[in-house]
């Protein structure tokens, strides 16, 4: 697994392709073949991220956001980044 | 002009509300609209590329009494954009304006491919199954063919009121189904291979299986 952190920044990488089918986001790496579905929840993490690229950024959108811990929140946040950085779906910003 | 554009970041649509009206009657008028350059150039690039990369395999169209025979797509990156960018919600709210379909939920589509002098034939048939409630084929074709030209024909007149060419790769058609419609393609002329992502927007959402990209079709 991928190590992401707060501090770490990501930006989706140029070969995935996005679209939200039943509001719900759909992305297919083009240079693996692979999709990956996201739930609801999942998808507005996919926005914020696109929007921000910080993921403290992102954590504090999501904790505005959903009325859960925040602690329950940043841990749902580096886990998703860090399977689609491992699924080349986003890759680190530098 | 009504402007729509498939691209791998987003779908554009730039239509004022008066020329959407004008295309939407001219579907009505003649059960089919032409989308020039639906695909940015950048996918229909990536497309050509990638389905000499996909492969093709012998199709043989059993529904059909003729059993016409053609070439399909092996399941891959290329049938998966389509699915992906077909399905984009703004595009089918713009279909559903086009064409009066209220009903449609999904696009699902194949690439397939006719090859001059292969036997790869066509016949009247209305595609009237599976919930299927109008037609968009995408030229793909790395060049302009010849012959390949779509005609729909009214029964039981058999009159045919509709013949398009769409020879120019990016380019799509857009056309209805019905109970009193049949379309078929003429066989391909000449050198070039007549190569399209055609299918069916129908009343049943679609979504694809996380995993390895199949064509879901």
């Amino acid at each position: 697994m991928t190590e992401v952190s707060l501090q770490t920044a990501v930006r989706a990488s140029d070969d995935v392709v996005v679209r939200e089918l039943d509001g719900e986001a759909v992305l297919l790496n083009l240079a693996s073949g692979m999709y990956f579905g996201l739930d609801s929840v999942g998808t507005r993490m996919w926005q914020l991220i696109e929007r921000h690229r910080s993921l403290s950024a992102v954590v504090a959108a999501m904790c505005d956001e959903f009325d859960a811990p925040a602690a329950t929140i940043e841990q749902d946040v580096l886990r998703l980044v860090s399977q689609l950085v491992e699924k080349g779906l986003v890759v680190v910003a530098r | 002009m009504t402007m729509v554009r498939l691209g791998f970041r987003q779908t554009w649509i730039d239509a004022a509300a008066m020329e959407l009206e004008r295309t939407r009657a001219r579907f009505e008028r003649d059960h089919a609209v032409v989308l020039p350059d639906l695909l940015e150039p950048d996918v229909l690039a990536f497309a050509q590329r990638q389905v000499e990369l996909d492969g093709f395999e012998e199709r043989v169209h059993d529904q059909l009494s003729s059993r016409p025979v053609d070439l399909r797509l092996k399941p891959g990156v290329a049938s998966a954009v389509f699915m992906l960018l077909t399905n984009d919600e703004q595009f089918l709210e713009f279909v559903r304006c086009v064409t009066g379909l209220r009903d449609i939920r999904s696009f699902r589509g194949v690439v397939h491919r006719r090859v001059p002098n292969a036997g790869h034939d066509d016949a009247w048939h209305n595609d009237l199954v599976d919930g299927r409630l109008a037609v968009l084929s995408i030229n793909l074709s790395s060049e302009p063919y010849d012959g390949g030209v779509l005609q729909i024909r009214e029964l039981p007149s058999g009159r045919i009121v509709y013949e398009f060419a769409n020879t120019r790769p990016g380019d799509a058609v857009l056309f209805a189904l019905g109970d009193g419609l049949q379309h078929r393609v003429t066989p391909p002329e000449g050198r070039v291979a007549r190569t399209v992502c055609a299918g069916w927007f129908r009343d049943q959402a679609v979504r694809p299986s996380v995993g390895l990209a199949d064509s879901g079709y």
